[in-house]
């Protein structure tokens, strides 16, 4: 009877996928490969926060259209709240609720003072000299604009204010002596989880940031549904598109009792030999040659893995999440790889399946570009409860 | 009185002359009344190749002979059988007794055969003289004793005819004088009649009952069907009889006015030879008016601007959950086994309920009672069937009907999927399976007892996460089946009295499982269906009847609630924490209603009808009246039928809306207001024309929206309407033809919380315009062409992405949801059929080319990773499927 329905509608979803893996799509961009402006990755410190707990938040960026000769003066934005439980747990309600639902509850939120413009942050200083901005929150429901399926002003609410600008000076750790990776630091407020039915009691909270070249502005005569937020050029003020700018969130699952690590990348390996410290060691950077042949499945392949640590594969939990035949569930984990040139093979990797284990075949394979230079490949580790780890590396194409 | 029977060659057996050519000898068993000089050719015995498609003469002008006073005298009757030689011109040249009769009969249909016109043969277009034999029928009708007034004012009124019809041949409608008419009684009794000049035939004075029919004529098929005689009403019939050669099959068309306003029928010839559909049963239905064109090979029953959820199928009137393997391959019971589908697209009767959309009715047919066994095997690319019939051993009166079918997809699938490093567990697969064994305890009674049901299944481990939503990836397990066991009885207890009652126990079983998430659903099910006819008066007659669904289900479910349609997407699955869901329960959802069948006239029904339905999940009870009539304007050929209804139609909530951790509970069931009113019109007898106009008004639709706890607070404040209309010009099948035109213009919109602007429905299709038709040519070839023309499907135009950076995947800002159309929809399919007969047993080979002109349909919008770049993405290529059978 009627449970079928809900089985059908998610079969179908299933099927989706496959259609249009099978179907088509290739003749968009490969999105391994970075060409303009891109957000790589957000890491947590803790993936699963406590309540009231503080959360270093790292973003990972590369700008695909920066040179050694001219590059361009990319700006982190992060909200300057958090969004706490927004209406049936959707970001779209916090785009749409930033200006009003919380700047109102924000010490020093609303001024326009705080307006991004070159590096000002604020939101006080935190130790070791992060940024902290402490989270502020509405109250349930309060200050929000609900998603409506009409023509109306969706995110009218949002405004540059509600963005403020990481500098390099907010880095949060130091795994990358790198310059494309920004920080900021959010605490959790002490209520946010909400009772629930049909699962464990969590609150919910949306870091929002953006990834501009240039600074964030109203988008003029922006039409009722669509996001009035714009990136504009600094010296021209002209707009900037889809590859110059990235607006994103990540999420913050709060547990009272429940807690996730991210993942732990020990090495990057080109050909089975590792290139992890290659970015800052030239003596690593692999060399090889380029391929200019058309027909490029005659190109050679090096193989590309990174080595994860399997204890990175947790057992969820989460006292639900066993398998119809009462076995726990471990981890979902995959490897996201990207790269400024060239073409993989995969870019998207099962690590670890929630059932079935450990994927041994993780890896990918890399193909040589037709033009020489430098090639930079980034490897992201996820996990299916926010759990993140990076590691990225550099070869030389002769 | 005088009748003409006659019997010309079809394409496959007749070989035109020139003037100047000796006649081609007779072949042994050429014709049944042999003749010298016979051309006639068997069509299992026919060579593979023709040079040019030859077409009969056909019978324009019929001259009506005297009766020969010597035979009239002596009382004497007879059939001569004519050879006749027509021109290209269709004149009579020639006219030739082949077996002399005497008594004056040979002499006067010779010359009233010479007066004959014709419509001459032709080889392609080109007119040819050609030869036929011909059976000239004489028959008495009863006389008037002399000196008796033929009316006599005092002399109470004769019988009335109540039961009444016309035979007809299949080929071109026309009628066959001379056929007989056999009417057997419940007690055995035999009357008699042959068919007049007209074909018609008719039988007085009968009482209301039951009565078999068998007609038959010399050189036809002969036909038996079942009907009843309704006390104070006139029950009209036509039949038409098939040529008795090879390769055709009968149709019988009963004219009895359906208790729906409209019923849509599709016999087993149709289904089977519908191109592009494979033979498949139920897409067949896809064909028809007020159904709309689901996307890609998706096997949705789209029925009137409705969801797909809101049709229910019927097979041997039990409901089923899942009608198609994988949700589109082909149907989960063969074509072969069907008598018919019966499809009501909305304003259905009350015995039927739960549902705003329409209905599905599969009819499986009855096991062959000829005493002897056929059975037959087909296989194509996709599946290989098996099937058996006959009389059962030892158990008098029994009989049986088995069948099977497995797909082999997955010899040639799991290859390829591992060559896309997909790790194969269980390479895709479905079964079904059909067993029904049938007796009739008495004349009046029949019992059928039956178990059917099907099998799917796959597990794969996906290496290469999707991009769009990396939780599409890891562990791929998806394993649904069901099961009925089936038992029904029917029992015409006397002739105002009928009951029929179909119960069934099952099981359906629905496994998903992807990475972290799974639901796995086992639900036991008990279904009866009863219902009592009682005709207490003539032309009245009430249905009283019960639908009862129990349903003991097990649910274990951890998934992250979905959006619904229109909604905002909520960005990648990935890293969302599922809602857990584990729960035995009951579903109870019982029903009765009374139904009256009023015929104040020949020309007219009126159907009123209740319907209460109780939902344990609502705790509510739904009072559903319904009414709908049909009106003659013109009762005799060419008909003409006015028909009308109204009726509320309830659905109950989902069972994600109204769990207490998925939705909310204490929901209404969703309403429906059906309106329609329509036409019918018969053109020529094999042609019909109906046009109706619907309007579904729509309230108390479950609705949702966020709430503060991160879930969602679902209510009864949807609205929407559909409006359309309906247009179906259909050729019935005759011995080489049958096709239709359906066209369907319809607006279907939704209003979900009442603040919400109207959109139009994810499901709408403005223009649904389907021509398709089949032609047999003779010598076991069959060609079949469809086209189709439809709207593009809607889509929610994605104008900007976010990025998600747990998933590491973009989030789509989307635009007005529904707001834009794919471009319009156009495809060719292509079918032909050649079928050779052997002695006993005949081979049926089959070629069906979906997409001939190999279009890329689009059936959506593609977006690159961050939704800056869109295209239209087309689906099916060209897709030919070769299929082959044998049958005995």
């Amino acid at each position: 009877m009627s449970p079928r329905n809900l089985a059908r509608r998610w079969a179908l979803v299933a099927w989706l996928p496959f259609a249009l893996t099978t179907c088509g799509g290739a003749s968009f961009d490969d999105q391994a490969v970075i060409k303009g402006l891109r957000v790589l990755a957000v890491q947590k410190s803790a993936p699963y926060p406590a309540p009231g707990e503080g959360v270093d938040v790292k973003l990972l960026f590369w700008d695909g259209k920066s040179t050694e000769d001219n590059p361009r003066d990319v700006h982190i934005y992060f909200a300057r709240n958090a969004c706490e439980n927004p209406p049936g747990d959707l970001y779209l309600n916090c785009l749409s609720a930033l200006a009003g639902g919380f700047v109102e509850g924000t010490p020093d939120g609303g001024n326009p003072d705080d307006m991004p413009d070159g590096g000002g942050s604020d939101g006080g200083e935190s130790d070791g000299g992060t940024a902290s901005g402490a989270m502020s929150h509405a109250a349930p429901g309060r200050g929000f604009v609900p998603i409506a399926s009409e023509n109306q002003a969706r995110f009218r609410n949002i405004a540059p204010s509600d963005f403020v600008r990481a500098t390099e000076a907010e880095k949060t750790a130091a795994s990358f002596d790198v310059d494309h990776v920004r920080g900021r630091h959010f605490r959790i407020t002490d209520t946010i989880v909400r009772p629930r039915t049909g699962g464990e009691p969590y609150g919910l909270a949306y870091v929002l940031f953006a990834a501009c070249p240039g600074h964030l502005g109203l988008v003029p005569n922006a039409a009722a549904n669509t996001l009035p937020l714009g990136c504009f050029d600094d010296t021209d003020n002209h707009r900037l598109g889809a590859d110059d700018f990235v607006i994103g969130y990540t999420s913050m699952y709060v547990y009272t009792a429940r807690a996730n690590t991210n993942p732990i990348v020990n090495d990057f390996l080109f050909e089975g030999a590792s290139f992890a410290d290659s970015t800052t060691d030239d003596s690593r950077v692999p060399h090889i040659p380029n391929c200019q042949a058309s027909d490029r499945s005659k190109c050679p392949k090096y193989p590309l893995k990174v080595a994860i640590d399997r204890a990175s594969a947790e057992i969820d939990t989460d006292p639900t999440a066993k398998t119809p035949d009462g076995r726990d569930l471990q981890e979902q984990m995959w490897v996201a790889f990207y790269l400024t040139a060239g073409e993989l093979k995969s870019s998207l990797r099962l690590v670890n399946d929630a059932t079935r284990g450990w994927n041994e075949e993780n890896g990918t394979e890399f193909t040589a570009p037709a033009e020489p230079g430098p090639v930079r490949i980034f490897a992201v580790v996820h996990d299916n409860r926010g759990g993140i780890a990076w590691v990225e590396g550099k070869i030389i194409v002769d | 009185m005088l009748a003409a029977l006659w019997t010309f060659m079809t394409p496959a057996s007749v070989r035109a002359q020139s003037g100047n050519d000796p006649p081609t000898q007779p072949e042994q068993g050429a014709i049944p009344s042999g003749g010298a000089g016979a051309i006639r050719v068997p069509a299992q015995n026919a060579p593979e190749e023709t040079p040019a498609q030859v077409t009969p003469p056909k019978i324009i002008h019929f001259e009506p002979s005297p009766y020969p006073p010597e035979a009239e005298k002596l009382g004497l009757e007879a059939n001569v059988i004519l050879q006749l030689d027509i021109d290209k011109d269709g004149k009579v040249t020639k006219a030739v007794v082949t077996e002399a009769v005497g008594h004056g009969f040979d002499e006067a249909a010779v010359q009233a055969a010479q007066k004959f016109l014709f419509e001459p043969a032709r080889r392609g277009t080109t007119p040819i003289p050609a030869r036929i034999l011909y059976r000239y029928g004489f028959t008495l009708k009863p006389s008037t004793p002399e000196g008796q007034p033929t009316t006599d004012p005092a002399a109470p009124a004769p019988p009335t005819d109540n039961l009444r019809g016309k035979v007809l041949s299949i080929e071109g409608d026309v009628p066959l004088a001379g056929a007989t008419v056999d009417l057997e009684n419940l007690q055995g009794e035999h009357a008699v009649v042959s068919t007049g000049a007209d074909g018609s035939w008719a039988f007085q004075g009968l009482a209301p009952g039951h009565y078999k029919l068998t007609l038959a004529s010399s050189g036809f098929k002969p036909v038996k069907a079942e009907e009843d005689v309704v006390a104070g009403s006139v029950t009209e019939l036509t039949y038409r009889l098939a040529l008795d050669e090879g390769g055709i099959e009968i149709t019988v068309q009963g004219q009895r006015p359906p208790r729906e306003v409209t019923r849509r029928t599709i016999e087993q010839r149709e289904i089977l030879r519908i191109p592009g559909t494979n033979g498949d049963a139920l897409r067949s239905l896809q064909n028809l008016p007020g159904v709309a064109r689901p996307p890609g090979l998706a096997g949705l029953l789209i029925v009137r601007g409705s969801a797909p959820t809101d049709t229910h199928t019927f097979i041997d009137g039990i409901y089923v959950p899942l009608v198609y393997h994988f949700g589109g391959l082909s149907s989960v019971i063969p074509t072969e086994m069907l008598e018919k589908i019966d499809f009501y697209p909305g304003n259905f009767s009350a015995q039927y309920g739960r549902v705003m959309g329409g209905i599905v009715e599969v009819g499986v047919r009855s096991p062959n009672k000829d005493g002897k066994y056929h059975g037959l095997a087909q296989f194509d690319l996709i599946d290989g069937r098996v099937m058996l019939e006959g009389p059962i051993p030892l158990l008098k009166g029994w009989s049986f009907l088995i069948g099977g079918r497995r797909s082999w997809v997955d010899t040639w699938l799991k290859p390829l999927l591992v060559s896309l490093d997909a790790g194969v567990t269980s390479a895709p697969v479905y079964y079904d399976y059909q067993a029904f064994v049938e007796t009739k305890p008495t004349a009046r009674s029949s019992f059928r007892l039956g178990v059917f049901g099907s099998d799917d299944g796959f597990e794969v481990l996906i290496r290469d996460p999707a991009q769009q939503d990396p939780a599409f990836g890891g562990n791929l397990a998806l394993k649904t089946g069901f099961y009925r066991i089936e038992a029904r009885y029917k029992n015409d207890i006397n002739d105002a009295l009928k009951f029929s009652s179909v119960t069934s126990y099952g099981l359906d079983r629905f496994d998903f499982g992807i990475g972290t998430f799974f639901f796995n659903i086992r639900n036991q099910n008990l279904f009866n269906r009863t219902e009592l006819s009682y005709r207490p008066i003539g032309g009245v007659t009430f249905h009283g009847g019960v639908d009862l669904a129990l349903a003991p289900y097990a649910v274990n479910i951890r998934f992250p609630p979905p959006p619904r349609p229109g909604e905002p997407d909520p960005g990648p699955f990935a890293t969302r924490p599922p809602i857990t869901r584990s729960d035995n329960n009951l579903a109870w959802r019982p029903a009765a209603y009374l139904e009256a069948e009023i015929n104040p006239s020949a020309r007219s029904k009126i159907v009123p009808g209740i319907r209460a339905d109780y939902a344990r999940d609502t705790t509510k009870i739904d009072l559903s009246p319904r009414l709908s009539g049909r009106y003659n304007i013109v009762h005799e050929f060419p008909r003409t039928t006015v028909k009308a209804g109204v009726g509320i139609f309830y659905q109950p909530p989902q069972f994600q809306e109204s769990d207490a951790a998925f939705g909310s509970p204490n929901l209404r069931s969703n309403r429906a207001i059906h309106y329609s009113l329509g036409f019918e019109q018969e053109i020529t007898r094999p042609l019909e024309v109906s046009f109706e106009g619907f309007y579904k008004e729509l309230d108390q639709l479950v609705a949702r929206l966020p709430n503060a706890m991160g879930g969602y607070d679902y209510n009864n404040l949807g609205k929407g309407y559909v409006v359309g209309t309906e247009l179906l010009v259909k050729y019935k099948p005759d011995a080489h033809f049958f096709g239709w035109l359906a066209y369907t213009l319809s607006r279907s919109v939704r209003q979900e919380p009442p603040d919400y602007a109207t959109r139009l429905f994810q499901y709408d299709q403005t223009h649904i315009l389907t021509v398709l038709g089949s032609y047999r040519l003779g010598r076991g070839w069959e060609f079949g062409a469809r086209f189709r023309l439809v709207s593009g499907p809607l889509y929610t135009p994605n104008i900007f992405g976010v990025f998600n950076s747990d998933a590491g995947a973009y989030a789509p800002l989307s635009g007005l949801p529904f707001s834009d159309r794919v471009p319009m929809f156009h495809q060719l399919d292509l079918r032909i059929d050649k079928q050779w007969r052997m002695n006993g047993w005949s081979l049926r080979t089959y070629l069906d080319v979906q997409n001939a002109y190999n279009r890329s349909n689009p059936e959506g919008i593609a977006y690159n990773y961050n939704f800056s770049q869109s295209r239209v993405q087309g689906f099916l290529p060209i897709i030919p499927s070769l299929g082959i059978r044998g049958e005995f």
